[in-house]
């Protein structure tokens, strides 16, 4: 039974990281798989600039075509309708931050299947995300916006390559918090895969909620090999 | 509040401005800096503090003129084109002796150019955007980190000369995301009193604030009175860094994101041996004269990489003033230099593949590579 998955979020939250690896996960497991590069308000840092990395992972990107990538407009990849409608097999789709971002998917809610799954990914380490009422605020904001409920929270608490297990920890209690205000479980934890074989406690600190491996694609030009 | 939080340099910059005490934000909307102005839009009326979104440039950046005018910490946010169509009134509260805070996440130029990082504004910022003798305070942060803390001294700086200073980044600043502390959060009834400020007539004369000195010995007695001014920032203001100044016989000249990139290089290099070390200008005007006076004697050579055809390039070379060669390499456009081009463009100097530069004009590019 193939899938459609959404991640939305705020800004910054990490959601191009987690499509990215979500979709590369779905791919080692045979699926045939294609991530949809819905962000149509961030200029830099998108699932767009890895495309060539993702093909060769064997999965199908539809993102705004190379002529027009760099474009200061909001534009949305060519077939996305379609991919939405008819695409076979499983679809991921990374949609822009905040309530302004998550507008392009409510455009688009009548193509989404009934069965759609709504993600929204929190770091509690981020404005606007950093108390409760906030967080609700931000749920509030993006899944109207977005015109699609959410199904599941992602707890993505992270400070980029300074990120401890306790942060993890830390976010995970957050966005526990933050589903049981909303009603909403918490389906999945974002870990940079560097932690992995770091530490032994990280099970206890997971309790249960699978974790998502996080290896980074989305690097600043000094983290480079090229 | 010492916890770390992870936030893109645009977000960050305007925290720190809230916390140095900036009451009043004027901005027109451009790419690759948005998130300042969204950032203050939600937060800064948390703290009494004004945001308008004019209807362009040249409204907001006059606002700043009035705002600064009236006493207010001011910050004006914008990216290259933008900031060019500031340059009037840039000129106009350096003339009226006014102080603000201007940030520039520069992009690809000339004309509409594009949306990429770029540092092609190095002219425009350290040189005189505008007409007339005067200068701006150019602080070029290379970690979202450095941005934060030179917001705070940036307002102090302004403060205390009475004149613009920029935070000048790249898109790449602007855009990513690094956890920071932000500094405490000023008092802004301790700031030091602007007793210039047109604030009312209540018991003193009215001050006046104004560019126009029609007699020109008046204005020459105006202009000598700001190179005085300028004289005592190239003093007091200089910022830099230098990196493996005990043993480096090659250095790198670069500043904000081509600094990391170099970074990341000398890391590579010093694993082979090669004793590469950096000049990082932080304050780009006043440039940091001395920091080459400090490595000059013991450097084999410099080669500046930047983000532009090379116009730092031209400051390196008057602060070397022929004592050893200069070397450039550039990408433009919103091509950022890759690690490994970099590294080659070095060993292609270390080992005597690229001609010393002669002529003054001579820059070699990067292309594709």
């Amino acid at each position: 039974m193939s899938e459609v998955t959404v991640f939305y979020g705020l800004y910054g939250s990490g959601k191009s990281e987690v499509s990215i690896n979500y979709a590369l996960r779905l791919a080692e497991k045979g699926r045939a798989v294609t991530i949809v590069d819905l962000d149509a308000v961030t200029p830099y840092f998108r699932v767009r600039d890895v495309r060539e990395r993702l093909l060769a992972a064997g999965v199908n990107v539809v993102s705004p075509k190379d002529s027009i990538r760099h474009a200061d407009l909001p534009v949305l990849p060519e077939g996305i309708r379609t991919v939405l409608l008819q695409g076979e097999g499983d679809v991921v789709v990374d949609v822009g931050g905040d309530p302004t971002g998550a507008r392009v998917l409510g455009g688009l809610k009548d193509a989404l299947r009934p069965d759609a799954r709504g993600l929204f990914v929190v770091n509690a380490m981020r404005p606007f995300s950093r108390t409760l009422d906030e967080a609700q605020e931000a749920v509030r904001g993006v899944t109207s916006s977005a015109g699609l409920p959410p199904g599941g929270l992602v707890s993505n608490t992270h400070l980029g390559e300074s990120t401890r297990i306790e942060h993890i920890a830390k976010g995970l209690e957050f966005t526990g918090s933050l589903g049981l205000c909303l009603g909403l479980p918490v389906v999945m934890v974002g870990v940079p895969d560097w932690l992995k074989s770091r530490d032994e406690g990280l099970a206890k600190v997971l309790g249960g909620v699978p974790p998502l491996y996080l290896e980074r694609h989305l690097l600043k030009p000094w983290e480079t090999t090229e | 509040m010492s916890e770390s939080m992870l936030m893109k340099g645009n977000e960050a910059l305007a925290e720190a401005a809230i916390r140095a005490g900036c009451r009043f934000y004027f901005g027109y909307p451009i790419t690759p800096q948005n998130e300042i102005s969204e950032y203050m839009a939600r937060r800064i009326g948390e703290h009494g503090g004004v945001f308008v979104q004019a209807e362009s440039e040249v409204s907001s950046i006059n606002m700043v003129y009035g705002a600064a005018g009236a006493g207010g910490r001011v910050l004006i946010s914008s990216s290259s084109p933008g900031i060019s169509l500031m340059q009037e009134a840039i000129s106009y509260i350096a003339g009226a002796e006014l102080p603000c805070v201007i940030v520039n996440m520069s992009r690809g130029g000339p004309g509409l150019g594009g949306i990429q990082p770029s540092q092609s504004d190095y002219f425009q910022s350290t040189k005189g955007g505008g007409h007339g003798d005067y200068r701006i305070i150019v602080f070029a942060p290379a970690t979202i980190q450095e941005g934060c803390d030179l917001m705070a001294t940036a307002f102090d700086v302004a403060d205390k000369y009475r004149n613009p200073v920029m935070i000048l980044g790249d898109g790449m600043i602007g855009q990513m995301m690094e956890p920071v502390v932000f500094p405490e959060v000023v008092d802004v009834a301790g700031l030091p009193a602007k007793p210039w400020a047109t604030t009312g007539n209540e018991g003193r004369k009215a001050n006046l604030i104004n560019s126009i000195y029609l007699d020109p010995e008046e204005l020459d007695t105006h202009n000598w009175k700001l190179e005085e001014k300028y004289r005592k920032v190239r003093e007091n203001e200089v910022r830099y860094e230098i990196v493996h100044g005990d043993d480096a016989e090659w250095f790198f000249v670069a500043y904000g994101t081509v600094a990391r990139i170099c970074m990341s290089v000398i890391q590579r290099l010093r694993k082979d041996g090669v004793k590469v070390g950096l000049v990082r200008p932080i304050s780009l005007w006043p440039f940091p004269d001395e920091a080459f006076e400090k490595v000059v004697g013991q450097a084999k050579g410099f080669l500046t990489v930047e983000m532009s055809t090379g116009q730092m390039v031209e400051d390196v070379r008057l602060a070397v003033n022929g004592r050893k060669p200069v070397y450039f390499y550039g990408r433009t456009g919103g091509a950022v230099p890759t690690p490994r081009s970099v590294e080659r463009r070095l060993r292609d100097v270390i080992e005597g593949r690229v001609p010393s530069q002669s002529d003054y004009f001579d820059r070699v590019g990067g292309g594709k590579s």
